[in-house]
C-alpha cells in the first residue's frame, strides 16, 4: 500500500512478478485514484471475496489478483489451465454448482446471507465509536477489517449466482427465440419490487407530502438544496417534515455516492437527497416512479404470457426449465439491486464511519490535521497510531495527498500486462462477465459513440456530463446523463433524466439494470462518451442499437 | 373378428391398427404391420393405415373416428409411409420415406398422405432400394396415420448394442422433443447402456444436444436447444430402464433383436415403431 513515488512521465506497468497476467482497470467501480485505506478495502473486499465466491462455485478461475497501480485499481482474473479433459471436468463441476445455487437463490439470500449481514451491521450499529476506550476502539477497528472479509465473501457467494441466473436466463431466452432483440429477455424481469425502487418511491411519497404543505413546498422550491434544512426549520410544518426527512435518511442513507470511502454518506451530507426531492416536488403525479414500475410490471406480465404462448408444443422439460430459470432470474434481479443496498453501500458506510472515528482520535493526538486524513494511511499505520499515540503522521499524509493529486491528472490505460490472444472461453462465468463489464465496441464515425445496448428506446436531449452525484443538481428533467459510471445511489436521478450514457459496464451493469427499471434508454460501456460528448451538446440515444449520435 | 370382416378387409381403403388384417405386411407395409401385431397389448398410439387407391371419404370417416378416440374435433396426427418391404428383416428403411408430423384437419391429412406417397419416388429412397437389391415399388404405398404423441422426449432403443453385440447391453439414445431429430441424425443424443441381465445403468453419456423437434402450428419444426439446457439429461434413468425393458420384452415376444422408436408424453411411454436390427448380422459376422 506504499504510494508510488512520483516520477515523470508516470509509467503504468505491473510489477515484474505480475507482468505475465492480464490486468483490467475497474473504472466502473473506481474511476478515481484510490487512497491507501481504499486500496486495502478493495483488496479485502473485492479481491478476497471474489476469490472466495469463485472457489465456492468451482469457477474455472485460478485466482483473482487486485493491485493499485499509480493509484488506479486494476484486477486480473487468472483463468485455470489444464488439459482439455481437466477443463471439461472443471466446467461440468462449475455448471452443476451454479445450477444448484441458482435453484435456491431466494433461500440463499433471505434465509442465510441477509440474516448474517444484518448481524454484522448490528455489530457496527451498536458500537459507541466515540465513547469507547482507546483499547476497545482499536479492537473494534481490527474486528471491522475481519468482518469485512466475511461480508465480502457473502457478497460474492450471493452475486455470482444472482447475476449468473440473469445471464443464463438471457442465454436461454435468446436460444429459444433467436429472433429476439438484444434486450427482450430483460423485459420479463422488470418492474419487480426491490430496494432501489423502494428508495425512490419513499422519496416520492415525501415529495407528495411536501406539496400538500405550502410552507414545506416553499422551503423546497425557493432555496438551494444546502439552504433547505434551515428554511424548513423556520416553520412548525417544516420542522415536522424535517423529522420525516431524517427518518428517510436514517433508513436509506447509510450509503455514499459511489463505492469510494472518500464520499460522505447521506447521513453525513443529505444534499443529494434534498436535490432529488426538489426535482420530485416539481414533477406531476403522473410521473411518479410507481407509475413507471406498474407499467413495467404490466409489460413484464405481457412478455411472459407471450413467451409461454410461443413455447406451447415444446417439451415439458424445456418449458419447465424456462419457468424455473425465469423465477431464478427474477430473484437474481431483485438480489442484484438489494445486495448493493445491504452489502456494498452499508459495509462501505460503516468502514468509513469507523475510520472517521479513528481519524478524530488521531486529530486529538495531533497525529493528523483532519479526520479524513486517516484515509491516506494504511490499516497497519492506523493500528500502530492507535496503539502508540504521539506519532506525527502529517508529513506522510501530505506526501500522499500530493501523490493522489498528481495521479488524478493521469489517464490510466484500460488494460495492462499480457493481452490474451485466445478467444474468451464459453462458460457461464465468462458469458456473465462480458455482460457485466461490456465488450469493446468498434468505433463509429466522429458524430457517433457506440456502446452496448443497455435499455430500450430512443431519446433526444441535452447532454449533462456528470462526474459525481454532487454535480447532479445540474441535471434537469429530460436531460441525458453522460457519466463514466453510475453507482447505485445515483438511482433517483434516473426518475428525471431522459436517458443515460456511460463509459463503462455492460447490459447487466447496475446502470443498465436501473435504466430498464425506470424505462429510460441507455447505452453503456462506450469507453469514451465522457471525453467525446461535451456538456450541453444535443444528443440522441438509441438504447436498442447501442448508439449515441451527436445532433 | 369374424370372417366377414376379413373378407371385407381385402377391399377396405383404410385398416385400423387393431384390425387383425392390418398385421399383413403385404397389405399395410412392414412398419404398420409390425405395430398392428402389437397394438392389442402395447402402448401404441391409435391409428389406421391407408391402403390401395386413395378414398377421401373413407379417410375422412376414419379421421373423425380417431378424433373421437382422442377427444378432439381435429386430432393432431403423424403421417408416415409404410412400404411393403420396409421394416422387414432384410433392410430397415429408417427415415427413407416421408414422415409428416403434427398434421391437423382432413385437408392437411389428404395432402400429407399424397406427399408421403410421392416420396416413394424420391431419389434418396430409390437409391437406397437399388443399393439393397430391392425391386422398384409398384403398388400404392401404404400410409400410417396415428395420433401424434405430444412428446417431451423421444428415444431409439436397441435391445442389443448394434456396435458391440456381445457386450450384453441394451442401448437407449434419447433427446428432447419429438423423435425426428434423433432419427434424422441432426442431434447427438444422450446415451444409456443398460445390462440386459439386470437393466442396471452401465454407462450414461449426456450429450451436447443442439437441436430438438417441437410441435408447431401446421406441423413440427426443428429448433436450437438453448445453450444452458443442452447438457441436461433428456430422460431419467428410470425412463431409460422402462424403454430398455420394453425392448427386451418385444425381443422375447418376436424372437429377434429389435430397434424401437419410443416417446414420452409426461410419464407415459408410447411405442412408435418396432423393427428388427438389420445391421446385427453384419456386425456379428465382423465380430
Amino acid at each position: 500500500m506504499t504510494p508510488q513515488t512520483i516520477t515523470e512521465p508516470t509509467a503504468f506497468s505491473p510489477d515484474a512478478a505480475d507482468e505475465g497476467l492480464f490486468w483490467q482497470q475497474d473504472k466502473m467501480h473506481f474511476p478515481d485514484p484510490l487512497a491507501p485505506m481504499e486500496s486495502a478495502m478493495v483488496e479485502r473486499s473485492l479481491g478476497h471475496g471474489f476469490g472466495y465466491g469463485a472457489r465456492a462455485y468451482d469457477a474455472p478461475i485460478d485466482r483473482i489478483e487486485v493491485r493499485t497501480i499509480n493509484g488506479y485499481q486494476y484486477q486480473s482474473i487468472v483463468p485455470m489451465t489444464g488439459t482439455p479433459g481437466e477443463m471439461a471436468a472443471q466446467g461440468a463441476r462449475a455448471e452443476a454448482a451454479v445450477r444448484t445455487a441458482i435453484g435456491r437463490l431466494d433461500e440463499l439470500w433471505s434465509e442465510e446471507v441477509l440474516p448474517e449481514i444484518r448481524r454484522h451491521l448490528g455489530f457496527w450499529d451498536t458500537f459507541d465509536l466515540d465513547g469507547a476506550t482507546r483499547a476497545a476502539f482499536a479492537v473494534h477497528v481490527a474486528q471491522t477489517w475481519e468482518r469485512l472479509l466475511r461480508v465480502w465473501e457473502l457478497h460474492f457467494v450471493t452475486v455470482l449466482p444472482a447475476y449468473l441466473a440473469i445471464s443464463e436466463f438471457d442465454e436461454l431466452y435468446r436460444g429459444l427465440f433467436p429472433e429476439a432483440g438484444a434486450l427482450e429477455s430483460y423485459r420479463l424481469l422488470e418492474g419487480l419490487p426491490n430496494m432501489t425502487v423502494e428508495v425512490g418511491q419513499a422519496l416520492w411519497s415525501l415529495s407528495r407530502r411536501a406539496i400538500a404543505a405550502p410552507e414545506v413546498r416553499d422551503a423546497l422550491t425557493s432555496h438551494a438544496a444546502a439552504a433547505v434544512p434551515a428554511a424548513l426549520y423556520a416553520t412548525p410544518a417544516g420542522r415536522a417534515f424535517l423529522a420525516e426527512l431524517e427518518a428517510y435518511v436514517d433508513r436509506y442513507g447509510r450509503r455514499a455516492d459511489t463505492w469510494t470511502i472518500l464520499a460522505p454518506s447521506w447521513t453525513e451530507d443529505p444534499t443529494p437527497v434534498l436535490e432529488r426531492l426538489q426535482d420530485f416536488v416539481r414533477m406531476p403525479e403522473g410521473e411518479a416512479p410507481a407509475v413507471t414500475t406498474q407499467a413495467a410490471a404490466a409489460a413484464r406480465e405481457r412478455a411472459i404470457a407471450d413467451a409461454r404462448e410461443r413455447l406451447r408444443g415444446y417439451p415439458a422439460q424445456i418449458a419447465g426449465q424456462f419457468e424455473a430459470m425465469l423465477a431464478a432470474a427474477q430473484a437474481g434481479l431483485v438480489i442484484s439491486e438489494d445486495h448493493n443496498f445491504w452489502i456494498d453501500n452499508m459495509s462501505i458506510h460503516h468502514l468509513r464511519a469507523v475510520l472517521l472515528a479513528a481519524g478524530r482520535r488521531l486529530v486529538g493526538d495531533r497525529a493528523i490535521v483532519a479526520a479524513d486524513d486517516v484515509f491516506m494511511l494504511t490499516p497497519e499505520e492506523l493500528q500502530h497510531a492507535l496503539q502508540s499515540p504521539g506519532q506525527d503522521l502529517r508529513a506522510i499524509v501530505g506526501e500522499r495527498l500530493v501523490a493522489i493529486a498528481h495521479q488524478r491528472t493521469l489517464t490510466p490505460p484500460p488494460v495492462l500486462g499480457a493481452i490474451p490472444t485466445a478467444p474468451p472461453p464459453d462458460d457461464p462465468f465468462t458469458r456473465f462477465a462480458m455482460k457485466f463489464n461490456g465488450v469493446p465496441q468498434a468505433p463509429g464515425d466522429e458524430r457517433e459513440v457506440r456502446g452496448s445496448a443497455g435499455s430500450s428506446g430512443i431519446a433526444r436531449g441535452t447532454a449533462r456530463v456528470v462526474r459525481s452525484i454532487a454535480e447532479s443538481g445540474r441535471v434537469e428533467p429530460g436531460d441525458i446523463i453522460v457519466a463514466e459510471t453510475t453507482a447505485p445511489p445515483w438511482t433517483p436521478l434516473f426518475a428525471t433524466a431522459g436517458a443515460v450514457v456511460t463509459d463503462t459496464g455492460g447490459v447487466l451493469s447496475h446502470c443498465a439494470v436501473v435504466a430498464r427499471e425506470y424505462g429510460i434508454p441507455a447505452v453503456v460501456g462506450t469507453g469514451m462518451a465522457t471525453s467525446v460528448i461535451a456538456d450541453g451538446m444535443t444528443i440522441e440515444v438509441d438504447g436498442d442499437a447501442g448508439i449515441v449520435r451527436i445532433v | 373378428m369374424n370372417t366377414t370382416v376379413h373378407l371385407f378387409a381385402q377391399h377396405a381403403p383404410v385398416l385400423w391398427l387393431e384390425d387383425p388384417a392390418a398385421t399383413s405386411a403385404r397389405r399395410t407395409g412392414g412398419k404398420a404391420a409390425a405395430l398392428a401385431g402389437l397394438a392389442d397389448r402395447l402402448p401404441i398410439p391409435s391409428g389406421f393405415v391407408v391402403v390401395g387407391e386413395l378414398d377421401p371419404v373413407a379417410i375422412a370417416r376414419a379421421y373423425a373416428e380417431l378424433g373421437d378416440r382422442a377427444g378432439s374435433d381435429e386430432a393432431l396426427v403423424a403421417v408416415r409411409s409404410s412400404a411393403a418391404d420396409e421394416d422387414g428383416r432384410e433392410a430397415s428403411f429408417a427415415g427413407q420415406h416421408e414422415t409428416i408430423l403434427g398434421v391437423r384437419g382432413i385437408a392437411e391429412l389428404l395432402a400429407a398422405i399424397a406427399a408421403c406417397r410421392d416420396s416413394q419416388h424420391a431419389d434418396r429412397a430409390l437409391h437406397y432400394r437399388r443399393a439393397n437389391g430391392i425391386a422398384r415399388p409398384q403398388a400404392p404405398l401404404p400410409v400410417l396415420v396415428q395420433l401424434l404423441v405430444p412428446a417431451d422426449a423421444a428415444a431409439v432403443v436397441f435391445s442389443v448394442n448394434p456396435i458391440t453385440p456381445r457386450s450384453g447391453e441394451v442401448l437407449v439414445n434419447a433427446a428432447f422433443g419429438l423423435g425426428e431429430s434423433i432419427v434424422g441424425g441432426t442431434v447427438t443424443p444422450d446415451e444409456w447402456a443398460l445390462t440386459r441381465a439386470s437393466l442396471a445403468v452401465a454407462r450414461r453419456t449426456i450429450a451436447d444436444k443442439r437441436r430438438m423437434t417441437v410441435r408447431a402450428p401446421g406441423g413440427s419444426r426443428e429448433v436450437e436447444v438453448p445453450a444452458p439446457l443442452r447438457r441436461l439429461p433428456s430422460i431419467s434413468d428410470a425412463q431409460a430402464r422402462d424403454a430398455a425393458e420394453l425392448a427386451l420384452a418385444l425381443e422375447r415376444d418376436l424372437g429377434f433383436p429389435v430397434d424401437l422408436e419410443v416417446a414420452w408424453a409426461g410419464d407415459d411411454l408410447h411405442l412408435l415403431q418396432c423393427r428388427p436390427i438389420t445391421t446385427l448380422a453384419r456386425a456379428q459376422e465382423a465380430a
